[in-house]
């Protein structure tokens, strides 16, 4: 959507939240409007963190989760979940790691209280809170996570799928970083396996793989596979593995849904 | 359209704002639903616009949004002759209140309810074609007016850099005090704004009530009598922005005028004639309403004129007066004004030619003058006596405020006194 059209459904959404203020102030025991209110809030803050705006946006989430856990209001753990995984995805978004976390872990809870095993935010969110950890130098938990992650996608959605492959090469940034190299390539060959076999041949995120695994090889002294690795990785134009960098892990995109009551 | 957003926090906050909206529905032509008692027509409207919202032909909102953390003042405006004016989604009443503490107004009680007066001020703002400013009541020595207003006031100038941020801010008094640890509060409320207003009407309790008290006769003056005159002053600073008049049309203009340097935005305020119950001014004069204007004892807080010089000035009159009378009748005046040697000796004047309701003519002088420091001297002094002995400053550390930042702020607020002294 071009920025004006954003400028202009902010407008809209602004004015649709004016008036969900007004009715659930009109009538406070009333949870249908209170409910509206919440979404008003949520879709605001979805909007103005699309076009930058991302301390207002978190600003409307905030209100919106903390109205939210109301007594009075009955929701179901689901609409918990996407509303709290909304939010951690807005602060991390934004580098508030640690209420990030917070909120990441509070999802994982709502999830595991409400046995939502089988929930598809369920793989995103472990993936992203590893990250966090990552960025906290909590490599363990890091790695917990990313681990959980994989069991996540895996189930939800097959073992080779490419959330699965993607988890798999972000473990390998993770193994590089803590110097356990065979590791690393382990999981950097299974990420590529399974990306070659599903995306097309020249492709960033396999390009990506060659190019991660050839520093892995320098780094290890194999000077030939290095070779053998970079020059696959350079088939594509648009990454350029200059002096065989790593590149870094992939954050999940957790936008909402267009509507969470039905 | 230059819009202003007004935000009143805490018991006084509001208080002065029920009475300022009341003052200016009628210079206004509304009534207290904020319906037109008479035909508007478009210089008018733009007039409004400044403050009042246009839902429809027969109705206009205040652009004001009310803060509070516990009820009671909020609730009492609701239930009363103002009950169908304001926007009720504008209205924020928490409870259980901040209990007279700054460190609970602004870090505990205050963190948890930011995020909704911040979406409130937001969603006003974005219904504003452009915003000037944000124009701000509210007391310094209180919970939640001191501690809440300080938290507002630096999440307004974060989120918006380029918008004006004037204060009205009454400063306690150890006359007519409510609490211990006002002096800390006003102290810790002081450095934010110093940091983060662009302009500070700084309103001394004392002066106010001395000033209140000389014109009853039957009766000690109340906190109600002290509004009034607080309302009166706000409607006559900002009436150069809500009607045609030869002075500064919008709030950075103001400022250009009145802050020399930057952290030296502490103000004060005169305002003449005050009516006494039952008085009105049926055959005003203007020479005596100059005078008073700029005499010592009109303005509304306790200023050091005698060691002290003006960095600034700037005069309203409002109602029947021509220029050529102002003119005439300011040459003295300026003559007798001590300015700073480094600036000029000009006093900025403007005429609009609506006076409040109940006056036919009214002056008004806002002044950036160093003998401002007494009042902080003042403020700062009470806050060594106690600080000194650690006295109460528990009540803060438990409430996340360390002794580290009492100390930055009194050391802040000392160097901004010492900075008007050296201005003079």
């Amino acid at each position: 959507m071009k920025n004006n059209e954003l400028q202009e459904e902010i407008s809209k959404a602004n004015r649709t939240l004016i008036h969900a203020r007004r009715a659930a102030e009109s009538q406070p025991g009333n949870c249908q409007r209170q409910i509206q209110l919440i979404e008003s809030l949520l879709s605001l803050g979805r909007l103005r963190v699309s076009v930058g705006e991302v301390e207002r946006g978190i600003s409307c989430y905030r209100e919106g989760v903390d109205r939210s856990h109301s007594p009075d209001l009955d929701f179901n753990a689901t609409d918990e979940l996407i509303w709290c995984s909304w939010m951690a995805y807005c602060l991390d978004c934004a580098g508030s790691l640690e209420e990030a976390k917070a909120f990441y872990t509070d999802a994982i809870h709502l999830a595991e209280a409400a046995r939502l095993d089988e929930n598809e935010r369920l793989g995103i969110i472990h993936n992203n809170l590893a990250m966090v950890f990552r960025q906290l130098d909590e490599d363990d938990s890091a790695e917990a996570h990313y681990k959980k992650a994989l069991e996540a996608f895996s189930k939800q959605k097959g073992l080779r799928s490419i959330e699965v492959a993607d988890v798999l090469h972000n473990l390998g940034v993770l193994n590089y970083f803590r110097d356990r190299y065979n590791d690393a390539i382990e999981y950097f060959r299974q990420s590529l396996s399974i990306r070659t076999d599903q995306l097309p041949e020249i492709h960033d995120d396999v390009c990506q793989c060659y190019a991660n695994l050839a520093a892995l090889y320098q780094r290890i002294g194999d000077e030939d596979e290095a070779k053998l690795y970079y020059e696959q990785s350079t088939r594509n134009s648009q990454i350029q593995a200059d002096n065989y960098e790593i590149m870094v892990s992939r954050k999940m995109d957790n936008s909402p849904p267009e509507s969470v009551i039905e | 359209m230059r819009e202003i957003l007004s935000i009143h926090v805490g018991q006084c906050g509001n208080q002065i704002g029920e009475m300022f909206w009341e003052l200016i529905l009628r210079e206004h032509g509304l009534n207290k639903s904020g319906e037109p008692t008479k035909a508007i027509n478009p210089a008018e409207e733009k007039a409004m616009n400044v403050f009042f919202e246009k839902v429809n032909d027969s109705k206009y909102v205040p652009r004001a949004v009310m803060v509070d953390l516990e009820p009671g003042v909020i609730s009492r405006i609701e239930d009363g002759d103002l009950n169908e004016l304001f926007d009720h989604s504008n209205i924020i009443k928490k409870i259980p209140g901040a209990a007279n503490n700054w460190a609970r107004g602004f870090k505990v009680e205050g963190k948890k309810v930011i995020d909704q007066i911040m979406n409130v001020i937001d969603s006003n703002v974005e219904t504003c074609e452009s915003l000037q400013g944000f124009l701000i009541t509210h007391s310094i020595g209180g919970g939640s007016g001191s501690g809440l207003g300080a938290l507002i006031i630096e999440h307004l100038r974060k989120m918006y850099p380029d918008k004006k941020i004037f204060t009205f801010s009454v400063a306690p008094s150890p006359l007519i005090s409510d609490s211990a640890i006002e002096p800390y509060n006003a102290i810790l409320t002081l450095n934010k704004l110093k940091d983060n207003a662009d302009a500070v009407i700084l309103l001394d309790n004392d002066t106010l009530f001395r000033i209140a008290s000389s014109k009853l006769q039957d009766r000690s003056a109340n906190y109600m009598d002290l509004n009034k005159i607080i309302s009166l002053a706000m409607s006559s600073v900002t009436a150069s922005l809500r009607f045609p008049g030869t002075l500064n049309t919008d709030l950075g203009e103001l400022l250009v005028n009145l802050v020399p340097f930057p952290g030296n935005h502490f103000l004060a305020v005169s305002f003449a004639p005050l009516l006494g119950e039952g008085e009105s001014t049926q055959k005003p004069d203007f020479k005596k309403v100059v005078q008073q204007t700029f005499a010592h004892e009109t303005f509304c807080a306790d200023i050091d004129f005698e060691n002290g010089v003006f960095l600034s000035v700037c005069a309203l009159f409002r109602g029947k007066a021509t220029a050529k009378e102002v003119e005439e009748n300011m040459v003295e005046i300026r003559q007798s004004l001590a300015f700073a040697s480094y600036v000029p000796t000009g006093v900025k004047i403007g005429v609009t030619s609506i006076a409040p309701d109940g006056y036919q003519i009214t002056g008004l002088a806002l002044a950036n003058h160093t003998g401002i420091c007494r009042v902080l001297d003042r403020l700062l002094t009470q806050f060594d006596i106690m600080f000194e002995n650690k006295a109460f400053t528990h009540w803060y550390e438990t409430n996340e405020v360390s002794l580290e930042e009492l100390q930055t702020a009194r050391d802040s607020i000392a160097e901004l006194s010492e900075s008007y002294k050296q201005s003079a």
